[in-house]
């Protein structure tokens, strides 16, 4: 497995965000980006998630170009962005399930015992049935990112997933950011949250314009 | 299949716990059709003679402001990048997103027109008319609608927008349904006129979809 950028620019509006941008990562790495606000850290990941195509340069996967072979790059990628994706109106298993339910075909009975073991690992274990609005931003974080415990996608790409979560949450989150790993999973994420307290080996790449 | 079912699920759900503002449309049109004997009087033949183009402006104009809707609050919360994250899918979505929409804001319009219908004195031979063209037209209108909601869910202000965008797609769905009723009522069988509003809908259910996801698609690159 080889996620592979070459050369890759990115404008918004008339200004360049980042230019020249070359990385490359094999199974089991975890590139960490950095830069300052508004240097294009979201912009770039969502240009590897494939929902921006809006940029000059490559982006390869398995050596194919992502933007020709995208309903099949998809599938391997699980993108977690700023904003929740969660409905404020379902409870946090109803917006589980779903989510579940569309990343492998298993079961319905699976599928449930899955989105609780995960709920139960990030300490939601009370909170599964109540509406998402009455959680607290934490509390919310926590369940968009018990969908790392059951997915099954190869890159993992986390816009700032650490944002509200306390020490307690932080763990079993770690936990399975090593597994992911350890399985040979790709991860590449922004966090503010020092790379140090993460203790995982990883690379560095700093966006901002040249 | 699994995620069809399970997102049509999940609208449902979505859409009784927002039912305030599912229903919004159905009020709408409901208080439309109520005022007009108010404001124009109650002479029958009147009525009977404006009632079906004041029934259909309404379902249309009923549609228009739901509509906007469609997407937004996925936009907001980034539900919307999670589907475009699931292409093989997306189709599916759309489809039931909208089939769901159509559910509460196009079809209680179809079951209450025949008490509409009585409201304004429109003939009882015109009403299962009145209803099979609203059930056509509905349709279109949904689905044409979400193209315009596709497009301008970026947009903090797409309201005005969106009305430019499907209004002149909206039109012929408008004059063949309210043609339709005339014709019903003043005794003969629309044929030609339901056929197209059928063609409209087919068309409409196949390919309104694959224009949502290039427009959703334009509106998350921004």
């Amino acid at each position: 497995m080889y996620l592979q950028v070459r050369n890759l620019d990115c404008e918004k509006g008339q200004q360049c965000l980042f230019s020249a941008v070359d990385f490359s990562l094999n199974s089991g790495e975890l590139l960490h980006v950095t830069g300052e606000n508004g240097s294009g850290k979201t912009t770039l990941l969502r240009v590897i998630a494939g929902l921006n195509h809006d940029y000059n340069g490559d982006v390869l996967w398995q050596e194919k170009d992502i933007r020709n072979h995208w309903p099949d790059y998809s599938q391997d990628i699980l993108y977690l962005g700023h904003q929740p994706a969660l409905k404020a109106q379902l409870t946090a298993r109803e917006n589980l399930q779903w989510y579940a339910r569309c990343s492998n075909d298993n079961s319905l009975d699976v599928t449930n015992t899955q989105v609780d073991t995960a709920l139960n690992t990030l300490g939601l274990d009370r909170k599964k049935d109540i509406p998402c609005h009455q959680l607290s931003a934490g509390q919310q974080r926590r369940a968009v990112l018990s969908r790392l415990m059951f997915s099954k996608q190869k890159i993992w790409i986390l816009d700032e997933p650490f944002t509200a979560i306390d020490v307690q949450g932080f763990m079993p989150i770690l936990q399975c950011l090593r597994l992911h790993m350890e399985r040979g999973g790709i991860i590449v994420m922004t966090t503010h949250h020092g790379m140090e307290k993460l203790n995982l080996l990883h690379k560095t790449l700093n966006v901002g314009p040249a | 299949m699994n995620i069809l079912a399970a997102t049509f699920q999940r609208e449902w759900l979505l859409a009784w716990r927002n039912l305030a503002d599912a229903v919004n449309p159905v009020v709408f049109f409901l208080m439309v059709i109520a005022l007009v004997p108010l404001a124009i009087g109650t002479d029958k033949t009147q009525l009977s003679m404006i009632a079906p183009g004041i029934v259909w402006v309404a379902a249309l104009l009923a549609s228009l402001l739901s509509v906007d809707m469609l997407f937004r609050r996925d936009y907001d919360d980034g539900t919307l990048e999670q589907y475009l994250l699931l292409p093989n899918e997306l189709y599916g979505i759309v489809w039931i997103k909208v089939l769901v929409h159509w559910l509460f804001a196009g079809l209680p319009l179809v079951l209450i027109s025949p008490l509409l219908g009585v409201m304004l004195s429109l003939p009882p031979a015109a009403i299962p008319v009145l209803m099979l063209s609203l059930l056509l037209g509905t349709m279109s209108l949904s689905l044409i609608g979400a193209i315009g909601a596709s497009l301008t869910v970026s947009l903090r202000r797409g309201g005005l927008l969106i009305a430019v965008i499907v209004l002149p797609l909206y039109i012929p769905v408008l004059i063949f349904g309210a043609s339709a009723t005339v014709q019903a009522a003043a005794g003969v069988f629309p044929a030609g006129q339901l056929a197209m509003l059928g063609a409209f809908a087919l068309l409409a259910l196949g390919l309104s979809p694959l224009v949502v996801i290039a427009g959703l698609r334009i509106s998350l690159e921004s």
